[in-house]
């Protein structure tokens, strides 16, 4: 993959302190400057505490940085407000979580729409496009069944298809992998190759090298306490 | 205005997935809202009902007092009353209480001539027009066990019984007025109570200007000294302030009840499970920002203070109408006289509804304001982080 | 004392909105003190988050306030039968006259709300808090004036007796009285018509040019126009308007319109009248704080949908007050 001239999210010189000042101060990310290119699929690879899942956040526009800046898609997101960070958020990113965060009461095609009801999209093409996301992952059939009655993998692909539900340009997944077995993880790396193929930005928080062993996979960022100490190409 | 709806709807969808502690604070909510509005429909009934009941009343009516207290009135002051500029007709009114051994119950005995008192209806037979006939009320027919061709006995003031035939029972737009009713013609009530010659129990006076009611009161007054002109609207006003006092009272009482209700919602609000703040957080993570999850908190609120009310109010208008509000009825009439039970009119007005919705709404929401800004500020980062 | 439903709603209602204004001030200057916008400190974001606890406790209690006037309007009618020699609000409002100084109160919280309602989710559109040391300033303001109305609104309350004789409206706002009312009443009925409709043309006319060629004199012009046309209004109701209503010739009261009898009309006329001075007042506040380019961004757009509705409004009160002078049976040639 060619990496394009100005990347798509660059962080420069970012920190990110939790409780400052405080007996439990926490350091999770110490200037940290790095990119992502359009298009790419990058992995930040490191142990739990590393500071990858901190990272991921900021750059998903999730959290503000104690300092340095963020620039997304041209735009610098760490002095956003509230209400504009979310914005961009919604926008731009969707995000596949560890433990999925489904809503278990409600159905599948519900779970899928929640990012778009605060939106301006009427009730109509929401789910147009919860229905279109659900099919795209052979899940169509099952899109009333309530999320108890589903499988682990197709609660899986239902997070997936909510992740995609507002045409993200990037999807972020933090440890997708660190609940399932080979063959599920296995379809979900197929799944993030068959979304990359849309032209779609991935990045992958993970330590399980079945991910960042995989093709599809274009640079790894290796993380340790907080700082990037190595970065490869697969 | 589709971005409101849909969050609407994601709210009432939330609301429904908890539903059991929701319906519990429903529940609650939805009795403390029974209780004030029974309060406040009771009043209004009692109070359309003395409305109702004056409406034929005398524009004055002038009693005698004697040592403080009402006496009989000599019928000769009609005529310098009828003298008095303004005054239409004046006529003596005989009428009193008979405390029925039998029943136990106070009844309420009216002497006519000719035409019906104030805006009765006939329920059925007509008015007593010969000696030892008379008509009766509803609660009075019920309760003595008699009808139209049946009969009555009565104990006079001598002691001895006297029996009349039923020829008339009333039914009249306001219960409270008949049930406890019997009429007879002048002369047989005067027979029965022994009232002495040229003397009536008070006198009516028609008044043919509204305004000119309390100027005659005045005059009345000072020709007779010993005399009391009642005018209609004092009446009134004094069933209305009565009737505003005690229902005022007991709402006060209640205020505790309320209070004790908004300091249950404010814990619910606050002690939010683990599971709504995480829910929060994935709301906030999709892209939900804090002004979305406050308008969502927003429109549970809503939907929780109007399903309450709703219930709360059909309730009440069950109690009221249908029991003949049976459990506040002792403290809201407060009369120390047995009577037959009777039925009230309903009566809803907007401002009732308004004031209602003022003294149950506005402390909830007052009490859920700061607990829901809590819950709507969780951040979104602390679903990522596990 | 009068334990009257409404009186404990009116008292308990205010009392709740203070509580909640008193809370909002307390939190708005701590977030005032240490505010730093351009920061990403963790301070500065937990102070953020304040902004949304400060917003919904004012306009939690602002509107309680705006429903309350609402409340009082009806509550003042209502309790004129327990005084003897009243008729309608005039005659409970005479009965302990500290209640005459509650209407302009209310009348200026009844403007300042939406006003600051309106201005605050200007400021969180904006999205970069451009007005918020003037927004949690004017609620300082406000403050001590939700707190006038309560304690009016208790002395008032608290202090009537039923056995006061009132007097009523006929002598009030009789033409052959002293004071405002009175002068009021005494205006002539034709030229004050005309002054009336020319100040509507007016007011329509300035929120118009207001709405399709927005510039700072034009608003200005046309918040003074609400302004008149609000005093305009209200002398008129008294003046002649509610000859009109009641079809008498000496009639002059502006709460009897308030009464059933009457269908009510009082209450739309009123609400549609304050509501068209708020929203012709909006465009000239939103002037102050146009310098910052968020704020004025999120005005433009809110700007149309206020003139539009602030027309709508104003033309719908004209055409009740106008109904019965136009359309009804009476008229006041010969009087």
């Amino acid at each position: 993959m060619t990496a394009v001239a100005t990347p798509f999210i660059a962080a420069d010189s970012v920190s990110k302190t939790y409780n400052p000042g405080r007996a439990d101060e926490v350091r999770a990310v110490e200037a940290v400057t790095m990119h992502v290119d359009r298009g790419e699929v990058l992995v930040l690879e490191g142990p739990s505490g590393s500071g990858k899942t901190s990272l991921l956040s900021l750059i998903g526009c999730m959290s503000r940085p104690t300092s340095g800046r963020i620039v997304v898609d041209g735009r610098d997101v760490a002095k956003l407000a509230e209400g504009a960070l979310t914005e961009e958020r919604r926008r731009r990113f969707g995000f596949i979580f560890q433990q999925f965060h489904l809503i278990p009461d409600l159905p599948a095609i519900d779970n899928v729409l929640v990012p778009l009801y605060p939106t301006e999209v009427s009730l109509r093409e929401m789910r147009g496009r919860a229905h279109g996301a659900l099919a795209r992952l052979g899940m169509e059939g099952k899109a009333a069944r309530k999320l108890r009655t589903l499988s682990g993998g197709e609660q899986q692909r239902v997070a997936i298809a909510r992740a995609l539900v507002n045409n993200p340009q990037v999807v972020v997944a933090d440890e997708p992998t660190a609940h399932l077995d080979r063959r599920l993880a296995e379809e979900l790396l197929m799944i993030l190759e068959d979304i990359h193929r849309d032209g779609r930005t991935v990045v992958i928080a993970t330590h399980d090298p079945r991910v960042f062993d995989h093709p599809i996979v274009d640079r790894i960022l290796e993380m340790r306490d907080g700082r990037i100490v190595g970065e490869r190409r697969s | 205005m589709g971005r409101r709806l849909k969050i609407l709807e994601f709210a009432l969808s939330s609301l429904w997935r908890r539903r059991f502690k929701n319906l519990a604070i429903i529940a609650v909510y939805g009795f403390v809202i029974a209780v004030l509005a029974s309060i406040l429909l009771m009043t209004d009934a009692l109070r359309g009902e003395a409305e109702q009941i004056l409406l034929g009343a005398p524009d004055l009516v002038v009693q005698r007092v004697a040592a403080g207290r009402h006496d009989l009135i000599p019928i000769e002051y009609a005529e310098e009353i009828r003298a008095l500029p303004g005054v239409g007709e004046v006529r003596p009114r005989y009428w009193g209480y008979y405390f029925d051994a039998f029943t136990e119950s106070n009844l309420s005995f009216v002497g006519i001539d000719d035409e019906a008192p104030y805006e009765l209806e006939l329920l059925e037979g007509r008015l007593p027009s010969a000696p030892y006939e008379c008509a009766v009320g509803e609660g009075v027919a019920r309760v003595r066990s008699t009808g139209v061709g049946h009969e009555l006995t009565l104990i006079a003031h001598d002691g001895l019984g006297v029996i009349f035939d039923v020829v008339g029972e009333f039914r009249s737009a306001s219960s409270i007025l008949t049930n406890d009713l019997v009429v007879f013609r002048n002369a047989d009530l005067v027979e029965l109570f022994g009232i002495p010659d040229g003397r009536a129990v008070d006198l009516s006076v028609e008044v043919f200007n509204d305004g000119e009611v309390a100027t005659v009161a005045a005059k009345v007054k000072r020709t007779f000294p010993d005399s009391r002109p009642i005018t209609r609207s004092e009446i009134l006003r004094t069933y209305d302030a009565v009737f505003s006092w005690r229902s005022g009272m007991l709402l006060a009482v209640f205020a505790g009840a309320l209070a004790a209700f908004c300091i249950l919602a404010w814990d619910k609000a606050t002690g939010i499970s683990a599971e709504e703040r995480r829910e929060i957080g994935v709301l906030k993570a999709l892209g939900w920002s804090t002004r979305d999850v406050l308008e969502l908190k927003f429109w549970e609120g809503a939907a929780i203070s109007l399903t309450a009310f709703l219930l709360g109010l059909i309730a009440a208008l069950v109690h009221v109408l249908l029991l003949g509000a049976s459990l506040l009825a002792p403290v809201i009439q407060g009369w120390s006289v047995l009577f037959p039970e009777f039925r009230l009119t309903p009566s809803i007005s907007v401002y009732q509804l308004f004031v209602l919705g003022f003294l149950t709404v506005v402390p909830y929401v007052a009490s859920t304001v700061a607990p829901s800004w809590k819950a709507a500020v969780t951040d979104p980062e602390e679903v990522m982080r596990g | 004392m009068i334990l009257h439903p409404g009186v404990l709603a009116l008292l308990g209602g205010s009392a709740v909105a203070l509580a909640l204004l008193v809370a909002a001030c307390i939190v708005g200057i701590q977030v005032l003190r240490r505010w730093d916008f351009s920061s990403s400190s963790a301070r500065q974001l937990a102070l953020e988050r304040r902004t949304f606890l400060v917003s919904s406790l004012a306009s939690v209690a602002l509107v309680i306030e705006i429903a309350s006037s609402l409340l009082f309007l009806y509550t003042v009618d209502d309790l004129h039968r327990l005084f003897v020699g009243a008729m309608c609000a005039t005659g409970s409002l005479n009965a302990n006259p500290v209640g005459w100084w509650v209407l302009p109160v209310k009348l200026l919280i009844l403007l300042a709300a939406p006003v600051w309602i309106a201005l605050n989710s200007l400021d969180v559109r904006a999205g970069d808090f451009p007005v918020i040391r003037a927004k949690y300033g004017a609620l300082l303001v406000l403050a001590p004036l939700v707190a006038a109305d309560l304690v009016l609104q208790a002395r008032y309350f608290l202090g009537l007796d039923p056995e006061v004789i009132t007097s009523c409206c006929g002598s009030l706002f009789s033409s052959a009285g002293s004071g405002v009312s009175s002068d009021l009443a005494g205006l002539p009925v034709f030229p004050t018509m005309a002054a009336f409709y020319a100040c509507a043309l007016a007011f329509v006319t300035a929120m118009t040019a207001c709405r399709l060629r927005p510039a700072a004199v034009i608003r200005i012009v046309t918040a003074v126009l609400a302004l008149a046309f609000l005093a305009v209004a209200l002398a008129a109701m008294v003046s002649f308007l509610s000859l009109y209503i009641y079809e008498l010739p000496t009639h002059h009261c502006p709460f009897d319109v308030l009464q059933l009898q009457y269908r009510a009309i009082g209450y739309p006329l009123y609400a549609s009248l304050v509501t068209a001075v708020v929203l012709g007042l909006l465009p000239a506040v939103a002037l102050a704080f146009r310098r910052r380019p968020s704020f004025a961004a999120a005005a433009d757009r809110a700007e149309r949908r206020w003139l539009e509705a602030g027309i709508v409004a104003a033309i719908l009160f004209v055409g009740l007050a106008s109904f019965p002078v136009v359309l009804g049976g009476f008229t006041m040639r010969g009087y």
